[in-house]
């Protein structure tokens, strides 16, 4: 079990982050959801996570706006990044780095869950 | 025998009949010829009666009387209507001359009368080659603007044909945006039921079998809506193209992996094994391949093969063939397969074969369809290859 880990979830979709809630605290995580970017960068100051799983669109502030306010003074947080729109276009394949992914909606929990020990590990 | 006399007799009166009818028509016809030659005769007769009067004596022809001037009207009349048959006018004034001086004054003809006639006759050469000319001319003016008019009706037709690919594409522009919008909307729906899905499986432990078919089923239905928002997706919203030298071997290979093939399905790949290296965008070739193979395995409901074949061209492209062994498309539906949103089966929107196009119209190569309905399709593919190994 991963009762030492601390994920994030970052989506205005409530019922996808309840449920992701439920898969990953089933998983062995510690969860908490934020609802928008602001929201996120909030949470992020005043507590320490060791991963955020974010949506690109989102209401108050956008996923992309909210990562690259966050890197101006953490680059250590690891995100994944969800994306309804096709992964494939080169301006979102740019956000790809060693600390952030790109995941296409609808995912499988097993490829998040897959994603998530494999970035956690490296 | 007396329907035998009938019949006789009905038929010489329709012969009788038939005669009486051409006849009827040649009078028409020369009816105008009549009027014609009694014009002719009527001014022939003013012409002498104005040189009479002139003269003040019964045909007394002077060289240098002005009245014989109206000769030449009958002449030039003559000219126009009849061409060279208008010859024997001028002739018969000749003869009337020539009979004239006789009579009056016992000689064939007087000074100047040679110039009279060479002047006649002059009149109507002159006459009747100007006339050709006209006619040449106006002919050349009629052929001439029955070709403006082919001209212009090409022309509409082209432009009809521009103004409805426009119309097309404008509903395929609006279809895009639709489809965009719609497909983020539909995604998140889609990925809260695949997780809760997941989250099932994970939750009851020691399920009751049939509780994991429903999930199963779930799962599939989920991919299923997944597979026609993608296609919808790269059709309305196509990536730009990343070219790279692709080998088309493994290219083909990757795409026979992927494209679902059922199991009655045989996949007979005959592609030159050591490669054609040509300058594509890997992805968009495999949605190519995929595509065609698709489709030709949705046309073998009870199982076949499929032939995979190539061929070099003779102007440095290379043309691949897709021989299926299916149901085939009748004649009817063959300009219309490659059609946006056209489609003859129950399942599928249609974009299958038109993502295949226009990725093909991408990379400068083009897509041709060969069919015999109930016996097979060939799908054939032409693309430009950079070198041949």
């Amino acid at each position: 079990m991963n009762t030492d880990k601390h994920i994030l979830i970052v989506d205005d979709n409530v019922s996808l982050c309840r449920i992701m809630l439920l898969i990953l605290q089933s998983s062995g995580y510690n969860v908490t959801i934020a609802n928008d970017g602001l929201e996120f960068l909030d949470y992020v100051r005043t507590e320490k996570y060791d991963f955020a799983i974010m949506d690109i669109r989102m209401p108050c502030m956008d996923g992309t706006k909210a990562l690259s306010t966050l890197r101006e003074y953490d680059s250590d947080l690891k995100v994944i990044l969800m994306t309804a729109y096709p992964v494939n276009t080169l301006a979102k394949q740019e956000l790809v780095d060693k600390q952030c992914r790109l995941i296409q909606k609808p995912f499988d929990m097993t490829d998040i869950l897959k994603l998530i020990e494999e970035m956690t590990c490296g | 025998m007396n329907k035998q006399f009938i019949y006789d007799w009905t038929h010489s009166l329709n012969n009788r009949l038939g005669i009486i009818k051409s006849i009827s028509l040649n009078v028409i016809e020369s009816r105008s010829n009549v009027v014609h030659i009694s014009v002719i005769c009527v001014l022939l007769v003013i012409a002498t009666w104005m040189t009479y009067v002139y003269q003040k004596g019964f045909i007394q022809l002077e060289y240098d009387s002005v009245f014989t001037h109206f000769y030449y009207i009958p002449v030039i009349l003559a000219a126009i209507w009849w061409r060279k048959k208008g010859f024997f006018v001028p002739l018969f004034i000749v003869l009337m001359l020539v009979s004239s001086r006789l009579y009056f004054f016992r000689v064939y003809l007087l000074p100047h009368d040679l110039l009279r006639i060479t002047a006649l006759f002059t009149v109507f050469i002159i006459i009747t080659i100007l006339r050709e000319y006209i006619i040449n001319v106006q002919g050349q003016m009629i052929s001439l603007n029955e070709e403006l008019e082919q001209k212009v009706l090409e022309r509409t037709r082209e432009l009809e044909i521009a103004h409805n690919k426009l119309l097309k594409q404008e509903k395929l522009v609006a279809l895009g945006q639709l489809a965009g919008s719609v497909s983020h909307e539909l995604r998140n729906p889609l990925g809260v039921i695949k997780n809760t899905s997941y989250f099932l499986n994970m939750a009851i432990k020691d399920k009751r079998p049939e509780i994991g078919e429903a999930l199963s089923l779930l799962d599939a239905e989920v991919s299923t809506s997944e597979n026609i928002i993608r296609s919808l997706l790269d059709f309305a919203r196509p990536a730009p193209s990343v070219k790279k030298e692709v080998d088309l071997h493994s290219v083909m290979k990757r795409a026979l992996t992927h494209s679902d093939k059922p199991a009655n399905v045989e996949v007979i790949n005959k592609i030159y094994q050591t490669g054609y290296k040509m300058l594509a965008d890997p992805e968009q070739l495999d949605q190519i391949f995929s595509n065609i193979l698709r489709n030709a395995f949705q046309a073998m409901p009870d199982g076949g093969h499929i032939i995979i074949a190539d061929q070099k061209s003779d102007h440095g492209t290379l043309i691949l063939s897709f021989t299926d062994t299916g149901i085939g498309i009748p004649a009817e539906n063959i300009d219309d397969i490659f059609e946006p949103l056209f489609t003859t089966k129950a399942k599928g929107i249609g974009l299958g074969l038109a993502h295949v196009k226009m990725l093909m119209e991408k990379h400068d190569g083009r897509t041709k369809v060969q069919s015999i309905h109930g016996q097979g399709t060939t799908i054939y593919v032409e693309l430009p290859i950079e070198n041949i190994e």
